[in-house]
């Protein structure tokens, strides 16, 4: 008797369910407002390539990352082919933001070492300034006790600038070579970053520098943008082959697609004339917020 | 007609759900017990009234011991001080190496040379018996010591992606004790029993020496791996002129306390390990370990040759002037008579000798009294020790350091 009850409350109770007509309705219902799942897309500046866990202040100490290999951290999809594997390097934060005083003489900093980045392909150079480490991108001929400047004044005539020296594109005289260039003031350092790579300063437009890109087209910039004096260093990465398909994956890269065609066209290159000069300046006309449909009130 | 498609696949956690729906009904068997029980007069009761709930949970107390909790390090913590003070410690190293530390310790050097008197000290030559001694000191520190760690993971530059096997080994802490530790105790050894009665030898004793420059709080926090104490504080005759000291560099544009990081929990007193009541509580010679793996840079890139002897000179400051606090009171500054102090840096291979002469606490500016370093850098104990085709091989043994040890000892 005793037992009987035991087992009784244990037992699964196995009602038999009828799916009415209504139910069916329902759940036709609640799957046709689901909104569509965000699929995520490549572009848009992330390269899906890793994850820097950056902390909350700037520190020189080489940060930890999670690598991606072509996935969505959200929803685990892959968004980009051909990333997987490599070497695990740790980060070195670069200060984009070089800031020197606006009047009188220009800052000096000292650079104490240049090191060889993993995740980039220029070098990278550990500089000291007061009581203050930072790394910045070393230029083509800076080495360790170099003294370099720094200055956002903007004189009357233009500055003598040495390499790895950082000016406002104002200050600077036509012809210069730099990299490192400033979207809008004060935004830090976000134009010509890769190995090897230089613009020049071809002439002045009013209150406007244009600049020759490392794709030779022309950008025009707002002159009290900074810029770093200069060509970025490991200028033999363009010119060294990689060498073997087992050192590509150590870089981080899987094989190709094998879709590129040079001579036909698809997927391969166009002949089109030169673009315009682009203008480069802060956005000002931000779209509307959209609007999220529902089908139920 | 079948709405889904048919499953042809075998998925265990769809059996297990479908057996447990058929297993899941049991009917018990009725085995008459109760019915017999009942016919004997014995009581039966229902099981589930002594199925217990589950327990309460309890209050937790705190219990009073002599392990006092740990107190979150905030504002409320007792350490805690407005003021950040600028720490430099045993692991870590100054960005400019010799030149920060002349900066932070105002004081001039006398590079490659150490006093007269230690000089003829150790021109005396040792009995060979004691130099056979220190060569088998090496060779237990660096083959026949029966440590097995993991040691620091091998990389090849030319091959990034190549994962070498791990190797087990002695670790460069463990070797350097070894090796430290039986040279004193072989000094003493082969020294009169006068002497070595006079003096203390403690292992891994903490210093810390507070001190404010420029408006800056500044500490080091330094473990000597092993200080040697003596009865009477040691004396060096260093009125030597013709000397080209180095001077105290200028940094610009890096300014003196850079890589020391600032804390805000931290002790206001300097602290000397030894109570002023002990008798032997003269610092004599205090031994400085360079293991590789622990000291590093905050980069995280090699540690350079000038950053190691810059360890030295702080180290050598630390522990002198956190005794001149003791005897002095924290205030001091100009010193009524100098203090000094020995100091032995070795990463087990190379040697670093110096003498420090503290005589100002006053380390503001560059001008007035300034304190002396004299060092000899880079003597070599030996090439290598290690097994050569299943032999124990030491190369080019060097007998000067035994000397230099010896006469640090005996001055």
């Amino acid at each position: 008797m005793a037992l009987n009850r035991l087992f009784a409350s244990l037992a699964i109770g196995v009602t038999p369910s009828v799916i009415s007509r209504k139910t069916v309705q329902v759940t036709a219902v609640r799957y046709a407002s689901m909104p569509k799942p965000v699929k995520p897309k490549p572009g848009y500046g992330i390269s899906y390539r890793r994850i820097v866990h950056f902390p909350e202040e700037y520190t020189v100490k080489p940060l930890e990352v999670t690598n991606l290999a072509g996935r969505d951290p959200v929803t685990g999809r892959v968004v980009a082919k051909g990333i997987g594997g490599g070497i695990k390097h740790k980060y070195h934060w670069i200060s984009w933001v070089r800031d020197g005083p606006t009047e009188g003489p220009p800052q000096e900093e000292k650079v104490i070492q240049i090191i060889e980045c993993g995740c980039r392909t220029s070098h990278v150079a550990l500089v000291a300034v007061g009581d203050q480490l930072k790394y910045i991108l070393a230029t083509e001929n800076m080495k360790a006790g170099d003294i370099i400047k720094t200055s956002r004044h903007l004189p009357r005539i233009p500055v003598r600038a040495n390499e790895g020296d950082a000016y406002v594109l104002g200050a600077l005289p036509l012809g210069t070579i730099v990299h490192c260039i400033e979207k809008t003031p004060g935004a830090g350092g976000l134009y010509i970053h890769a190995a090897g790579t230089q613009g020049t300063i071809l002439r002045r437009q009013n209150d406007r520098i244009v600049v020759q890109m490392p794709s030779k087209r022309l950008f025009s910039f707002d002159e009290r943008c900074m810029a770093v004096v200069g060509r970025l260093s490991n200028v033999d990465h363009g010119d060294t082959p990689i060498g073997s398909p087992q050192r590509n994956r150590w870089l981080g890269n899987r094989p190709r697609s094998g879709l590129w065609k040079r001579k036909d066209g698809r997927h391969g290159r166009k002949i089109r004339p030169p673009k315009p000069v682009k203008e480069i300046q802060a956005r000002t006309n931000f779209p509307l917020p959209a609007v999220v449909m529902k089908m139920n009130p | 007609m079948k709405l889904s498609k048919v499953l042809c696949r075998q998925h265990v956690g769809f059996m297990f759900k479908r057996h447990w729906l058929i297993q899941g009904k049991r009917v018990p068997i009725d085995l008459g017990m109760e019915e017999s029980l009942k016919a004997k007069g014995i009581p039966v009761e229902d099981a589930l009234e002594f199925v217990k709930e589950k327990p309460e949970p309890r209050e937790r107390l705190e219990i009073i011991g002599p392990h006092e909790p740990i107190k979150p390090l905030d504002e409320n913590h007792p350490d805690y001080k407005e003021k950040p003070c600028l720490t430099l410690k045993n692991s870590s190293v100054l960005l400019e190496g010799v030149s920060q530390a002349q900066v932070l310790t105002k004081t001039i050097i006398a590079e490659g040379r150490l006093p007269h008197k230690i000089e003829e000290l150790a021109e005396l030559a040792a009995p060979k018996a004691v130099h056979e001694g220190v060569k088998k000191a090496i060779l237990s520190a660096n083959v026949f010591d029966c440590e097995q760690k993991k040691l620091p993971k091998i990389k090849d530059s030319v091959r990034p992606a190549f994962n070498f096997p791990r190797i087990l080994g002695i670790s460069d802490r463990r070797r350097n004790e070894i090796l430290t530790n039986k040279l004193v105790q072989l000094v003493e050894k082969s020294n009169d029993a006068e002497v070595t009665q006079n003096k203390y030898v403690v292992n891994d004793v903490d210093c810390q020496s507070i001190f404010d420059k420029e408006g800056d709080l500044i500490q080091f926090q330094d473990v000597s791996n092993i200080l040697v104490t003596s009865n009477k504080p040691l004396k060096h005759e260093l009125n030597e002129s013709d000397i080209p000291f180095i001077k105290i560099p200028d940094l610009y544009p890096v300014k003196h306390t850079v890589t020391l990081p600032p804390e805000h929990f931290y002790d206001d007193n300097s602290k000397y390990p030894l109570r002023p009541s002990v008798a032997k509580k003269h610092p004599h010679t205090t031994w400085l370990h360079f293991n590789k793996t622990e000291v590093g840079n905050l980069y995280e890139s090699p540690v350079t040759q000038t950053q190691i002897l810059g360890r030295s000179l702080t180290h050598a400051f630390t522990v002198a002037s956190a005794y001149a606090k003791q005897i002095h009171g924290e205030d001091v500054k100009d010193l009524p008579e100098p203090i000094h102090i020995n100091c032995i840096q070795t990463d087990g291979q190379l040697f670093h000798f110096g003498v420090f002469e503290l005589n100002t606490l006053n380390v503001d500016g560059t001008d007035g009294v300034k304190n002396i370093w004299y060092t000899k850098n880079n003597v070599k104990l030996y090439d290598s020790s290690r097994y050569l085709s299943g032999m124990p091989v030491l190369e080019n043994y060097n007998p000067k350091v035994y000397s230099y040890i010896n006469a640090f000892y005996n001055c």
